[in-house]
């Protein structure tokens, strides 16, 4: 008997990623953005719509809202591939994530593995500014700046999980992880030890 | 040089991001964040409601 095939998406995680990613293009686009300033920080919800959308529809549905941001996007299609470890990293925990019982531990665990999943991203940006956009010679007083000063940091991990957390624990069939992605654990190793080479080789070492 | 091509698409590589000739302010784009914030929630809330997994939407069904 022939194994029954699977779609990698279904019609409603291709809509729900879709209009995510048309959000973030006409977010990038028109630059709207919450009030603020703070050097090397976005305010805008780009990582919000990537979070929930990786969430709904798993690491493809977060792939293709960084696809239609990068059209708009300040750093172009350059950040395309800076922003998919931190996709695959949530999409390999959420699941586990999802399936907690308790709404205090579920949401706690989100928070965590938000903030490792952009402290891996983070990284893959520095190679970005140092070796295409030259804002500095090394990496470090970027990571200086982003980890050491923790605000620009912890403003980045706000935008990126507190709506989504909110979704999580309001709205959770909507967010309901229903999505497969084939060797997921290796894709999202591979994607952050990709990222770790390209920014250790601007680290001056 | 294709592959350059591709990577500087973006019209709004290295600056800013405005749409040329559409620069709104300061005030307008923060209206439109809290736009795009109410969006998204009620995406979710109407996402939550209409798109159950189809063993919830069997729950109660009559038999075939």
């Amino acid at each position: 008997m022939m194994p029954r095939r699977q779609p990698l998406l279904n019609t409603r995680q291709i809509s729900v990623a879709a209009i995510l990613g048309g959000l973030s293009l006409v977010t990038e686009a028109f630059g709207l953005s919450l009030p603020g300033y703070l050097p090397g920080v976005n305010f805008n919800l780009v990582g919000a719509y990537l979070s929930i959308a990786t969430m709904a529809a798993g690491p493809l549905g977060g792939i293709i809202v960084t696809i239609l941001d990068s059209f708009t996007s300040s750093v172009g299609f350059y950040g395309l591939p800076f922003y998919w470890p931190h996709v695959f990293f949530l999409a390999l925990f959420y699941k586990r994530i999802y399936a907690m019982k308790s709404t205090a531990t579920k949401l706690v665990g989100y928070w965590i593995v938000t903030a490792v999943a952009l402290f891996i991203q983070y990284w893959g940006w520095f190679f970005l500014y140092v070796y295409v956009f030259k804002f500095a010679t090394t990496i470090w007083p970027l990571a200086v700046y982003n980890f050491v000063g923790v605000i620009p940091y912890a403003t980045f991990l706000a935008i990126y999980a507190l709506i989504p957390g909110v979704v999580l624990v309001t709205a959770p069939n909507f967010v309901r992880p229903t999505w497969n992605f084939p060797y997921l654990k290796w894709v999202a190793a591979a994607s952050i030890i990709l990222s770790a080479i390209a920014v250790a080789s601007q680290a001056g070492l | 040089m294709f592959l350059g091509t591709i990577l500087d698409t973006s019209p709004c590589l290295g600056q800013a991001c405005v749409v040329p000739g559409l620069k709104l302010d300061a005030n307008t784009q923060t209206a439109g964040a809290v736009v795009m914030i109410i969006i998204v929630l009620a995406l979710a809330w109407y996402g939550n409601r209409k798109w159950r997994s189809p063993s919830q939407s069997m729950i109660g069904a009559a038999p075939a």
